[in-house]
């Protein structure tokens, strides 16, 4: 038998509460990325508007030289954080339908959006603050503007969820500039956030974010400032020469089951950071042009699974790794896009290809660090390299193979045993230079034998 | 030593079987519509070569890549058969991640062939292979799953000083290492015995291969061999096909699942082939009439030896010397 529906006695209660979102959800984002949130609403209005394509510099032999004039502008202070572009706007229709509803995410029309599940810009307001006035001016439509006061919206509990357009010039904010585009200024900040907005270190790590997350906007001409300083970007740099290579490998994955029609472009990159590079670096993940994954050395990007654990021998190594759809659910991000869904297939088959492209790599590096073999060709191909940006790898596929040069001359071995430093200074001082190396000194006391008993 | 040195390849008469039987398999596969003569084959070699004689005389396939990373460049440059074989002497997956060799759009029939025991280094190399083949491609792996041969995974200095009962157990300790995440229980030291130790690595390389296709949900393994022999060396060898849903109805239709030494599931088929001599050869096969009781023998033959013959008898090897 089946229990009618209408059956109030039986009614068993599902449903959000407005806490869930405002109290809850904003536990599992940190600050920096709560701001990164709000830059990718930014950016994705721009990408729409301006029709960028940012990966397109990894991808095509010839990009297009976009000359876009687009600018996000960040400012906060330790009473408010205010961001301001001009993406073209937001129409009314959208921001009655769609840009506040919580979990609505937009069919996409248009290349490589950033807006995939149409909660980040809601759980941004809520981590940083109480009061948001939001007001966007697109060409054909003008201003529309709002104002949302979280503690009075949370009181109403869940009579309704609904918010109030206001006139424009009645939200208490307005634009400096007069093109199309969006303004929110978020005010009564959280008091952790207050102190926060207060402090250096924040705002220099909030810029070194923004730099490495949004380094291919930067290239493609978008214009990030924090507090007034225009910031630029930063990605670690590659050697490379005729001897070392740089791996790239550019896929087309598709799988019917898991995306439909959906291809999924996944473009690999993977070398040898500069020696005065001193920073350990691993892998680096894009999701559409902005960075979910950084510098990781973790089981995440498949070190101590499918590569070997990432050890300081592997420091300069650095991998990029790509992922492009028009469909931004078949990426494989977080809904805080600050890591991959790992259980995701195409994420999986990007980490079989991932440690495909690093293996050679990672054993060379290998071999350049091996303690009793002779480095000296290794050494002599690195000191031969140049350095490159990401943007100047070349467009077509190719596997990391070392091509060691023909050894010139016999082969060499390293002999290396222990002394007492009290005898050794001694010796030294003996062969007449106090400061020479051990190594130095090594060489010399084995050429002296060589000379005066083998000949 | 390689096993290709203590033994001429072509006189190992139960993997001579095994190869004929591959073979076979791969030649009725056309019926269910995969025309592995448009493929291309990527074997291991070793100087004899023998399953790139096979493959390009009785499938006819003529792209052929060897995979070759012991430093005997020239040994195989000298030994190779036929000149189009491409030689690499690289490991197998630089060779899987060169364009110009693997075209990742076209199936392949791979044969990876090991002469020592499954190791990580194998399991990555089935994953490479796997994550770079196009649906309808057809995947073997060979390994030795020998006890004796196991001992080589402990250093020698450790192998020396030490009693058997040590000697089992940090080979118990070696395998959960390495294997342990793939196995529902913990390795014991019954597992090292000469009949469980393959059943264990069958369900090692089961389990390997099924995680193998997380990455492409669409497709699947359609295991079809599971064969284990012994030329001196107890070898184990899994594989199959890999294609998309619509496979398993066409490997049906087209009576793949009926062959006999076709097996799906964790229990090896045995190949082994009994030394008979070529008059007792002769005789048996002028005897024997198919699908109907063993003939009754003019001489002396143990019925498993002979119920063996009868199911191999197609791709019994004969070895002649000859004065050339």
């Amino acid at each position: 038998m089946s229990i009618p529906i209408t059956d109030e006695a039986n009614v068993v209660h599902s449903y959000a509460t407005k806490e869930f979102f405002i109290d809850m959800l904003t536990r599992d984002i940190g600050v920096i990325d709560a701001v990164l949130e709000l830059v990718d609403n930014s950016v994705d209005k721009i990408i729409d508007t301006f029709g960028l394509d940012v990966m397109d510099f990894l991808i095509s032999d010839a990009p297009q030289e976009t000359s876009i004039s687009a600018f996000v502008d960040i400012h906060f202070t330790e009473d408010f954080f205010s961001i301001e572009d001009n993406s073209g706007g937001i129409s009314r229709s959208q921001i009655q339908n769609e840009v506040f509803v919580f979990g609505n995410p937009q069919e996409r029309l248009h290349q490589s959006g950033l807006s995939a599940y149409g909660i980040g810009m809601k759980r941004a307001f809520f981590k940083l603050g109480r009061h948001i006035a939001f007001r966007s001016r697109t060409a054909s439509e003008g201003e529309s503007a709002l104002v949302w006061d979280v503690d009075e919206w949370k009181q109403s509990k869940n009579e309704s969820w609904d918010l109030q357009l206001s006139e424009p010039d009645a939200v208490g904010i307005s634009f400096t500039h007069e093109e199309a585009g969006t303004l929110i200024r978020i005010e009564k900040l959280n008091n952790s956030i207050t102190n926060l907005f207060g402090q250096v270190p924040f705002q220099n790590e909030l810029v070194r974010r923004l730099q490495t997350a949004y380094a291919l906007f930067v290239r493609s001409g978008i214009t990030f400032r924090v507090n007034g300083n225009t910031i630029g970007q930063s990605l670690p740099d590659l050697i490379t020469s005729d001897e070392i290579p740089i791996a790239r490998n550019l896929v087309q994955y598709q799988d019917e089951k898991s995306y439909g029609d959906s291809t999924i472009d996944v473009l690999i990159i993977a070398g040898l950071t500069p020696r005065d590079d001193r920073k350990p670096r691993g892998w680096y993940i894009f999701c559409n042009g902005r960075m979910v994954v950084e510098s990781d050395q973790t089981v995440l990007t498949g070190w101590g699974d499918r590569l070997p654990q990432f050890r300081p021998k592997f420091n300069h190594f650095v991998g990029f790794v790509y992922f492009r759809c028009t469909d931004v659910r078949a990426l494989p991000w977080t809904t805080t896009k600050q890591g991959v869904e790992r259980e995701a297939p195409v994420f999986q088959y990007a980490l079989d290809e991932m440690s495909l492209q690093a293996r050679g790599i990672t054993s060379f590096l290998d071999d350049a660090y091996k303690e009793d073999t002779d480095t000296t060709v290794i050494d002599q191909a690195m000191e031969k390299t140049h350095s490159i940006s990401l943007f100047q790898v070349g467009k077509s596929n190719q596997s990391f193979e070392y091509k060691s040069p023909k050894v010139a001359g016999p082969r060499k071995t390293t002999i290396s045993f222990q002394r007492l430093e009290e005898e050794v200074q001694r010796v030294k001082e003996a062969a007449g230079n106090s400061r020479l190396s051990n190594k130095a000194l090594g060489e010399m006391l084995f050429d002296y034998y060589v000379e005066m008993e083998v000949g | 030593m390689a096993s290709y040195e203590k033994l001429n390849y072509f006189l190992r008469p139960s993997k001579q079987v095994e190869r004929k039987l591959f073979i076979e398999a791969l030649q009725r596969l056309s019926k269910a519509g995969y025309y592995v003569t448009d493929y291309t084959y990527l074997g291991l070699g070793s100087v004899y070569f023998a399953d790139f004689i096979l493959v390009h005389k009785y499938l006819l396939i003529d792209n052929m890549v060897c995979a070759e990373h012991t430093e005997i460049p020239k040994r195989m440059r000298f030994n190779k058969p036929y000149d189009f074989i491409k030689v690499e002497m690289a490991p197998v997956n630089k060779v899987l991640n060169d364009e110009r060799l693997i075209n990742r759009t076209k199936p392949h029939v791979v044969w990876l062939d090991y002469d020592f025991s499954l190791n990580d280094s194998i399991l990555d190399d089935i994953r490479d292979t796997v994550h770079v083949l196009a649906p309808g491609s057809v995947f073997l792996v060979t390994v030795t799953a020998d006890p004796k041969a196991l001992a080589n995974a402990l250093d020698e200095k450790v192998r020396q000083n030490i009693t058997d009962i040590q000697r089992r157990d940090l080979l118990v300790a070696f395998l959960n290492n390495q294997f342990g995440t793939y196995l529902l229980k913990p390795v014991v030291r019954a597992d090292l015995s000469y009949n469980r130790l393959p059943l264990l690595m069958i369900d090692v390389l089961q389990e390997h291969l099924k995680q193998a296709f997380n990455s492409r949900p669409s497709l699947k393994f359609y295991q079809l061999f599971n064969f284990k022999y012994a030329d001196g060396v107890q070898m184990l060898s899994l594989g199959g096909l890999i294609d998309n849903d619509d496979a398993g109805q066409k490997l049906t239709d087209a009576g793949i699942y009926d062959l006999d030494f076709i097996e799906t599931g964790k229990k090896p088929i045995e190949i082994s082939v009994p030394p008979l001599t070529m008059r007792e050869k002769d005789w048996l096969d002028q005897h024997m009439v198919r699908n109907s009781e063993p003939p009754v023998l003019d001489f002396e033959l143990g019925n498993d030896l002979l119920k063996n013959y009868i199911k191999y008898y197609r791709h019994y090897p004969v070895y002649n010397e000859s004065l050339i």
